[in-house]
Order: structure tokens, then sequence, then C-alpha cells
């Protein structure tokens, strides 16, 4: 394996008689967003705190920037910024002095002029003198963002971190990511939407009952799967018919009154449309199914 | 270390829940400066009324030593419960509202934050006493004015002359002071083992009162308890204005006192320091 800016080797963790994490083996290679996918109780969150020391393992080693984080503890989270779960906060506080003071605790002397930027940065300059007790969770979140970033560390872990925003808000959040990593840090995010995952992270794991299912590039890891088409007709019976006969290999059908899904290669989709088409049957839109949701029920359905 | 407890220090100073101690303490030393400057001399003609015959009694009986006194006595079960209010909070608090995630995830140690934590809330301690100090000693003393303390205890009566006193309280507040840290350090350490904000505080103040009312009752059963029960030597306050003091039943008090204060903080370290945060 390469050496990564994580290196995680046969991690675990018991609670009880449940194996939350099991001999888990994972490397995060520096300067990229990494999703951590997996199924509720899958591990993620587990694992995630485990990279954080909030919970011990009972097994298993975690190099953080090339160090042992039991050894290196305070160096190495002195260099990390995170969200765990949700943005909590000091309610009777304002966010400047939130900020201030976790600045204060990240090894850093506050600076206004870095705090009204990072303000800024996720649209609270406005609302920084109110207290937190009086934000809405959104606000929380963006909050959340600022102090995970406020000592300027070189890993960020996000658990989350669209739970509860808006759609505004995660079009927002997701820029933040981008520009995270164009900043050259790397950046860990934990999501239930896959969506999310696909449209920005470079490298993922899935995991499920605390093991590792697959690990990798996104993109290489989604393109080595086949292709879910999703075709919507006046007449799906007919149409499902009609390409059975035509391409049996296809696997062609229905899923909806109106839809049918198949297994095709790209090149294939303007000659069924042609098809259809001209069998009198009126196409209404084709589209892929979500490529990593498939892959990801595939995976974690077993 | 000096930044943790800076910023522990602001936490306390900022949250509201912080000044219901202060408003206590100044409504009840308040209250009782002002209805013995009233009617004091009713209430220690009643109390020495039983004496009549034994003592003849001149001069300023009710004076500002005599109701600092006083207002130590009636205090003894409210401020340890004042104290747990907040320190039984300390981190508890912070697991419930989700913060102690924030701290930990910083670059601070598990021991260096229990330390500050526990050195923050004996700050508060010193500032409430500070504060009871000033509002009971010097306030009576410029209500009251100075003169001999007299105080009956269960078989003998104390007389102190007023230049031999002064020195007395300073030494009380001193023991008043380990005997509360000692209720901080008890209550920091129910509140590692817990997520829950409330239950540190209403189990402290629950141990508190059943160990006083248990030291309170002379039977022989409970003789045989006492001397177990931390709260037995956090009144060892009063023996300051024994005529001679005994010094050896306070050195051993005072030990004992700091004995359980290292007890629980070691035992709020090992526990915290082994802790998953799932909060």
């Amino acid at each position: 394996m390469d050496s990564g800016i994580i290196e995680i080797t046969q991690l675990s963790k018991t609670y009880k008689d449940i194996l939350a994490v099991d001999h888990l083996d994972l490397v995060i290679p520096a300067n990229c967003i990494y999703g951590f996918l997996g199924p509720n109780g899958a591990g993620k969150s587990t694992t995630l705190r485990m990279m954080l020391s909030l919970i011990s393992p009972d097994n298993g080693i975690i190099k953080v920037f090339g160090k042992d984080l039991n050894q290196h503890r305070k160096q190495i989270l002195s260099r990390i910024g995170s969200i765990i779960e949700k943005p909590d906060f000091y309610l009777y506080l304002t966010g400047i002095e939130n900020l201030n003071l976790l600045a204060r605790l990240s090894g850093i002397r506050p600076n206004s002029k870095k705090i009204e930027e990072l303000l800024d940065l996720v649209g609270l300059s406005s609302r920084g003198k109110h207290k937190v007790g009086t934000y809405s969770h959104g606000m929380k979140q963006r909050l959340g963002i600022a102090q995970a970033i406020i000592h300027d560390p070189r890993l960020v872990i996000l658990d989350e971190p669209t739970t509860g925003l808006d759609p505004s808000g995660i079009l927002e959040l997701r820029q933040m990511i981008l520009n995270l990593k164009q900043a050259g840090k790397t950046v860990i995010l934990s999501s239930h939407i896959l969506s999310e995952i696909e449209l920005i992270a470079d490298h993922m794991v899935i995991m499920n009952r605390g093991k590792a299912l697959v690990q990798g590039n996104v993109q290489t890891l989604i393109n080595d799967q086949e292709l879910v088409v999703v075709i919507e007709t006046n007449n799906t019976p007919l149409a499902v018919e009609k390409i059975r006969n035509n391409w049996p290999v296809l696997g062609a059908e229905a899923i909806s009154p109106t839809e049918l899904q198949c297994q095709a290669p790209k090149a294939l989709i303007a000659d069924i449309n042609k098809f259809l088409l001209e069998g009198g049957i009126d196409v209404y839109s084709i589209y892929y199914k979500r490529k990593l949701e498939d892959y990801f029920f595939k995976l974690t359905s077993n | 270390m000096l930044t943790l407890i800076r910023t522990e220090l602001y936490k306390i100073a900022r949250r509201p829940r912080s000044y219901i101690g202060f408003a206590a303490i100044l409504l009840i030393v308040g209250i009782i400066e002002f209805a013995l400057y009233i009617d004091g001399a009713s209430y220690i003609d009643f109390i020495f009324q039983q004496l009549e015959g034994f003592l003849s009694i001149e001069g300023n009986v009710l004076n500002g030593y005599l109701v600092c006194f006083i207002i130590l006595q009636t205090l003894i079960i409210q401020m340890p419960l004042l104290v747990a209010l907040i320190t039984g909070d300390l981190i508890s608090g912070e697991a419930a509202n989700g913060t102690l995630r924030l701290l930990l995830t910083r670059p601070v140690s598990r021991s260096e934050l229990v330390f500050a934590k526990f050195t923050a809330g004996s700050f508060y301690v010193l500032i409430l006493l500070l504060l009871l100090g000033v509002l009971s000693l010097s306030g009576s003393l410029l209500l009251f004015g100075e003169g001999d303390l007299i105080i009956l205890k269960s078989e003998t009566i104390n007389v102190l002359k007023g230049s031999d006193v002064l020195w007395r309280f300073y030494g009380a507040f001193v023991i008043a002071f380990l005997s509360l840290s000692v209720v901080s350090s008890f209550s920091l350490m129910l509140s590692c083992f817990t997520d829950n904000s409330i239950g540190p505080i209403i189990i402290t103040m629950a141990v508190i009162v059943i160990f006083t009312i248990i030291g309170s009752f002379d039977l022989p059963l409970f003789d045989h308890i006492k001397p177990f029960l931390f709260t037995s030597y956090m009144i060892v306050w009063r023996n300051m204005f024994d005529q001679p003091i005994d010094w050896g039943l306070m050195g051993t008090s005072i030990a004992i006192l700091v004995i359980h204060i290292v007890l629980f903080l070691s035992i709020s370290l090992y526990y915290f320091n082994r802790k998953d945060i799932h909060s």
C-alpha cells in the first residue's frame, strides 16, 4: 500500500458484544476529498471518532501525518479540524466568542481580522455578534465549518456535514469543501447522500458491518460497473417486449407503469431511442440511474 | 494548561447559572444581617435565657464576630449545594451539550482538561467564599461592631476575646475552602461518569444531605459510619473557635479532606482518560 495522510492498520472496536469496526485497513491519500460511505451502523462514525481519539480502539494502529496517533495525539490534533455528528457550541456565547475560544484551544492567538474573514466565508458576518443560541441549524453548521478551519489545519474531517442544510446550503458547503481541497487540504467527508460523494469525492471507502468493502478512486470504482439506463415511455410493456426481442442481453424490465430499465453501454442509447420511436412508442426521457447508488446497494445488500 | 484554565474560567463567568450562588449568598447574608439588626437583641436574650443564674454577661454580645459565626453555621449546608450546581456540570454538561467533542478534538490532553476544570471550579469556590467572607465578616463588623465572641457548644461555652478572633475566622475560611473543594472534586468525579447534565448535581446534593443527616444523629450505629463520611470533616472549621484548639484533630481532618480531594481527582482522571466520547 502507498503511504497516505492517514494509515489505519487492523483497527477494531467492540461495544459489549457488537463488533463496530472489524480489523479495518485503510489508506487515505493526501490532498483529496475522501468519501466515507456506509449504511447506519457500518462503523463510519466510530472510525472517524477513533481518528480523532474520541474513542479508544481495542486493537490496531492509526497513523496520521506518518505519526502514531496514540503517541503524538496533541501534535496531530493541532493539524486537524473537524465536525463530528452535529455542530454544537456554547449557546450562551456569540459566534465570535466561540471561535475565539476554540482558536485559543487550538493553540493559535485569535485574530479578529481572521475571524471576520472566516465568518464572511461561511456567510455569518452579520450574525457573528449574536449568541449561538439564536442560530438556526444551518447557521450552526456554517459556524462548524469556520471552527474546523480556524487554525488552518492540513486535514479536515466532516461527519455528515450536510445534515439539516437546505439545498442552497448544501450547494454552498460543497463549494467550500472544493475550496478546501484547492487550498491543499485533505477533506474526509462522511455522508449519507451518495450523490454528494459521487460529485465531489476523489477517493472513497464503502463500509459495512465494520469492514471496508471497497476503497479507491471513485470514478475507477464506478466505471468498473455496468451502466443502468432508465427509459420513460407511454407504453412500457410494449417497449420492454420490443427491447427484449431485439437486445435480449440488456435485461430490460419494467420498474414502474411508465419506466423500464436495462443495462446498456452509452453507444447503444441513441439506437434504442430510435428503435422505440420507429416502433410507435413515445419516449419521454432517458437517463442513467445514480451509478454510485447502485454500486453502494449492490455492495451493502450482501 | 494556562490557556485551558483561562477558557474554563471564561465559560464559568459567562454562564448565567454561575451567578445563582452569588445571588443566594447575597440574599441569605443580607436577610440574616437585616433580621439580627432589627431583632437581634431578643434573639440573643432567648439564647442566653437558659444560662441565667450561671453566667453574667455584659457588653456587646451581638457583635460582628457572633453574627459572622451564625451566618457560617447557617450556610454550612447551602454552600456545598451552590458549589455542586457549577462543578457537577463541568464535564457532564459539556457532554450533554455536545461541546465535549469540540474540546477533545483540540490539542489538549484529557488530564489537562480535568485539572483545568477542577482549578476553575476551585477558583469559583474561592470567589464564593471571598464574597461570603466580605459580606458576613466585614459587613457584620460594620453593622454590629467588634466585641468578644461567645459560642455556646453542647457541653461548653467558649468565650474568645475580640482581639483573638479574626485569625480564627481566616483559618475557618481556609478550612471551608478545603471542604468545598472536596465537594467540587466529588461532583467533578460524578460529572466524568455520565453525559447527563443534572445527574451529578442531584447526586452530590443528595449525598451531602444524607451524610449530614447521618452525621448530626448521635446514634451508636451512626458513630461507626461517621469516620467514613467526608462531611464529618467538613465541619471542622468550627474547631477553629475552640479554646484551646485541638491541632491534632485539625491536622487529621485537614489531611483527610486533602486525601478525599486527591482520591476523587485520581478516579476522575483514571475514568475520563479511558472514556469513549459518544456524546
